[in-house]
């Protein structure tokens, strides 16, 4: 009895998100005349809702909001994208689509995370192998260099390794005894970190530092292990601070953006002030202007957000990435064995840092660094990405204890 | 393994990751509250040029509801203000440039938020707006100005420097407001350059509101004779003595009538404008007296202060502190002269206080502000601003006016059939430069539907006085 009452819980704060969307694509498509706007809204809602189904119908036990959480996160993302370029949100969808798909498949068609749990040696393989081809074959795309391209279609290997590694870690560490097992993964993680650094994907490598950080705890529930992490962070970052221009430049740029307002301080500036004009409640959808804050459909979609939907609205997207990593640690609480305790971790931790950064970078809390806004910045390999791991998180859910 | 360890230890992840995300939450607001208001206006802010262009300006309009200016769309979607043919240098020291160039002045600044104000009271012509894709306007603003009265104040001031400023003295509403020289607002842009050379002549000065060199002259004696009334007992009985000078230790004050007036008594003295009799009567009232009663009538005050309401800057009015400054100093001041300095605009109120009875109405010059549909923003009201003096008081000066247009010196001033309260000033600038020529006034003297205050810079070597141009004026307005 009470697992139905709360479906229709879920599905009333589907229906929320359902009647948000349309409406917001529908002011979209009201100000531009553009039809195509509400036809894009219907079908991610039915794209939603179909997914729903799906899960609902042969696999009621699993978390009952990250496909609630993800979806509202998803569609704000596209109607923001929408706004500001349509064309980048029609690709958006297809990049959902598949996303959720993957979602899908990964909750109804894999076998249980159980069976996966011994393949280190494969996910090393890939983690490795991925960050390797990037250093060979990347293209300098907006200062750094993490793009592969095949053919027309850009992506980042960085994206797809770090899932990887979430599972190389998990596995390698779920049967931990001793402090002999913590020396491969643990000069793993430096070459990974240092493969960023030198990509100049800075933000990257302080998400896989997190996650690696977070897994290694849970795995050895020694406090002793993170602390010398951090020193030894503190120590690269230091290091890296003399050695990389890039870096140096970046922490410039964060400490004072106005003085390089019309050079390397652009876009924050932009960024900063697009916040500050949307105030508390935004000028609403439609009325700002964020696209004077270049390549805002990517890593700045959070500062659009703040200025059409005010503080408020990003308080709210804030509060919704929370939400969903506490969900994802919930299922990791409940997990049924150690290594999808590990995964559901590692995957938490790194939407909640991968949020966390890029919010913190656009309202300069901490130094920029480019990476995405998960579910809601414009790019393919994120948005896949993303949804394969909440697929995983969702199939631990599902056999895990809790329900 | 120790499940529960394990299940604390990933709380403390999740309690890391809510500081996290609540120092996101707190440096957000933080930035919003303590720098948002400066980094939204900062100059690299695009979206405020973007804002003055995307909503079209409000419209202008007279008392009438006749256009004044509105703006129409240039072909690359910015825009440019356009006036009513003739209106442009007519209403420019009022209403001001607006120059993507060179920025806005005037009224066009003073109300420019009104101005691209779209923020439309009814949510269903928003929808419209945005279904018919209608341009999105603006407030537009209601003028309490004349318009054919202001072009007749234009044309009246010839090719004089000076200003005229009139008003309706019941309600405080500002009739016309008119300063030349001026320039032109619509070719503002290539204009600049040689404008903005011109330093004598200064196009871009105000000089109804923002003149600060101007000495009041005779037409302070409208304040002086009032003070003395209410002061001095038994003052309108009393005789003085005029030999056409009054000699205080070795300064001599010269009246303009060399042999003098002669035994004269205060209404007389003010017909005739006689610079000893209210010498005398300065230096009888003393320095304190004088201040405060100038300061009744708002000299010493910042105007934009007291009248918060009316958005164009006001110079400030100067009466000199004189105590331990000697008689020579007093009686000086007591016409006007020595470092007293007004603005017409000022002394166009006080013309209106005896027009009304001793009451000072509060001027405006925008009667309302209206949507671009014609919905009600807001509507000015008549209020009373100060009261400087008695109605009694007010009576007599205004007597005394009625016969200095009717018999004394501002006979020029005069209009067939219609009775008329005035004073002249001839006021003194040193440096061997011509004495600026002043007019206050108002009519009809028994319930006065016009005041008005008149200069012309160096106005005595033009052969044409502000009398015979407030006059002109008056006679126009009151002869419809």
């Amino acid at each position: 009895m009470g697992s139905i009452v709360n479906h229709a819980e879920e599905r009333s704060i589907l229906r929320l998100v359902y009647i948000i969307s349309i409406i917001a694509f529908s002011i979209i498509a009201l100000y531009n005349k553009d039809g195509m706007a509400i036809i894009l809204g219907l079908f991610s809602i039915a794209l939603i809702s179909y997914s729903h189904f799906i899960i609902r119908r042969y696999f009621p036990d699993g978390d009952k909001y990250i496909l609630v959480l993800s979806a509202f996160l998803t569609e704000a993302g596209l109607i923001m994208i929408y706004r500001i370029k349509p064309y980048y949100a029609i690709r958006q969808l297809g990049w959902f689509t598949i996303g959720i798909t993957a979602f899908i498949l990964i909750v109804v068609v894999f076998p249980d995370i159980e069976g996966i749990k011994n393949l280190k040696y494969f996910y090393l393989a890939m983690a490795i192998g991925l960050l390797c081809i990037t250093q060979i074959f990347a293209s300098d795309v907006r200062g750094s260099k993490n793009w592969i391209y095949i053919g027309s279609v850009g992506f980042q290997p960085s994206e797809f390794a770090k899932i990887f590694i979430i599972f190389y870690l998990s596995s390698a560490l779920k049967d931990f005894k001793s402090k002999k097992q913590l020396i491969l993964p643990g000069l793993v993680i430096m070459f990974s970190l240092a493969m960023l650094v030198i990509q100049t994907d800075l933000g990257m490598a302080l998400i896989y530092f997190c996650i690696s950080l977070a897994i290694v705890y849970i795995a050895t529930s020694n406090i002793r292990y993170v602390i010398a992490a951090f020193f030894l962070s503190i120590l690269g970052a230091v290091g890296s601070f003399f050695m990389f221009s890039h870096v140096r430049n970046r922490v410039a740029i964060w400490i004072d953006p106005w003085a390089t307002a019309t050079a390397g301080g652009h876009q924050i500036v932009q960024s900063l002030i697009a916040i500050a004009s949307g105030g508390l409640f935004g000028t609403g959808l439609n009325l700002g202007h964020p696209t004077y804050i270049p390549e805002v459909h990517n890593d700045f979609i959070f500062a659009a957000i703040c200025e059409e939907f005010g503080l408020l609205g990003g308080i709210a997207v804030i509060i919704a990435y929370f939400l969903l990593i506490y969900r994802g640690f919930r299922a990791a609480i409940y997990a049924s064995d150690t290594f999808s305790r590990l995964v559901a971790v590692g995957i938490s931790t790194m939407i909640g840092a991968q949020a966390f950064i890029i919010i913190g970078g656009v309202i300069k809390l901490i130094p920029l660094t480019g990476i995405t806004l998960p579910l809601i910045s414009y790019g393919g390999s994120s948005m896949v990405i993303s949804y394969v791991a909440l697929g995983v998180l969702q199939k631990i859910s599902e056999t895990g204890l809790g329900g | 393994m120790n499940d529960d360890k394990l299940r604390k230890n990933i709380v403390k992840i999740l309690i890391c990751f809510s500081i996290a995300f609540l120092s996101l939450i707190v440096y957000l607001t933080y930035f919003e509250v303590s720098s948002g208001e400066k980094v939204a206006s900062s100059v690299y802010n695009k979206r405020n040029k973007d804002k003055e262009n995307q909503i079209l300006r409000g419209s202008i309009y007279d008392r009438d509801g006749d256009l004044i200016v509105e703006s129409v769309r240039n072909k690359d979607n910015t825009q440019k203000r356009v006036y009513k043919e003739g209106y442009e240098k007519p209403y420019a020291p009022v209403l001001g440039y607006y120059s993507s160039k060179y920025g806005t002045t005037g009224i066009e600044a003073a109300y420019s938020s009104q101005l691209l104000d779209a923020d439309m009271l009814n949510p269903l012509k928003i929808i419209k707006d945005i279904a018919t894709s209608a341009d999105r306007k603006g407030n537009n603003l209601v003028l309490t100005v004349d318009s054919s009265l202001q072009k007749k104040a234009y044309d009246a001031l010839g090719d004089n420097k000076g200003a005229v400023v009139a008003m309706n003295p019941k309600t405080g509403e500002i009739l016309c407001m008119v300063s030349k020289p001026t320039f032109n607002p619509t070719t503002i842009d290539e204009d600049w350059d040689t404008i903005s050379k011109q330093d004598k002549e200064a196009p871009f000065l105000n000089r109804a509101t923002q003149s600060q060199v101007y000495p009041p002259g005779s037409i302070f004696k409208v304040i002086v004779a009032s003070e003395a009334l209410e002061n001095i007992s038994g003052i309108e009985s009393k005789t003085f003595k005029c030999n056409g000078g009054l000699k205080i230790g070795d300064y001599v004050l010269h009246d303009y009538s060399r042999w003098g007036h002669g035994n004269i008594d205060i209404h007389e003295a003010f017909v005739k404008s006689c610079n000893v009799t209210f010498g005398q009567i300065g230096i009888d009232l003393g320095a304190d007296r004088l201040k405060s009663g100038a300061k009744d009538f708002l000299f010493n005050k910042d105007l934009n202060k007291e009248i918060p309401d009316f958005l164009l800057p006001i110079s400030k009015s100067k009466f000199p502190d004189l105590s331990g400054k000697g008689d020579e100093a007093l009686a000086q001041s007591a016409i006007g002269q020595y470092t007293v300095s007004t603005t017409p605009f000022h002394m166009a109120l006080v013309a209106s206080t005896f027009a009304n009875g001793g009451k000072m109405m509060k001027p405006y010059i925008v009667k309302s502000i209206v949507d671009s549909y014609g919905m009600n923003v807001s509507t000015s009201k008549s209020q009373v601003l100060t009261e400087p003096i008695k109605k009694e008081t007010a009576d007599m000066v205004k007597d005394m006016m009625v016969d200095v247009v009717k018999r004394g010196t501002g006979t020029n001033a005069s209009i067939r059939g219609i009775s008329i309260a005035g004073k002249t000033g001839t006021a003194e600038v040193g440096n061997d430069l011509p004495a600026h020529s002043w007019f206050i006034g108002f009519g009809p003297s028994d319930d006065a539907d016009i005041a008005i205050a008149v200069i012309l810079e160096n106005g005595e070597a033009k052969g044409r006085n502000a009398a015979s141009v407030a006059g002109e004026i008056m006679a126009s307005y009151l002869k419809r």
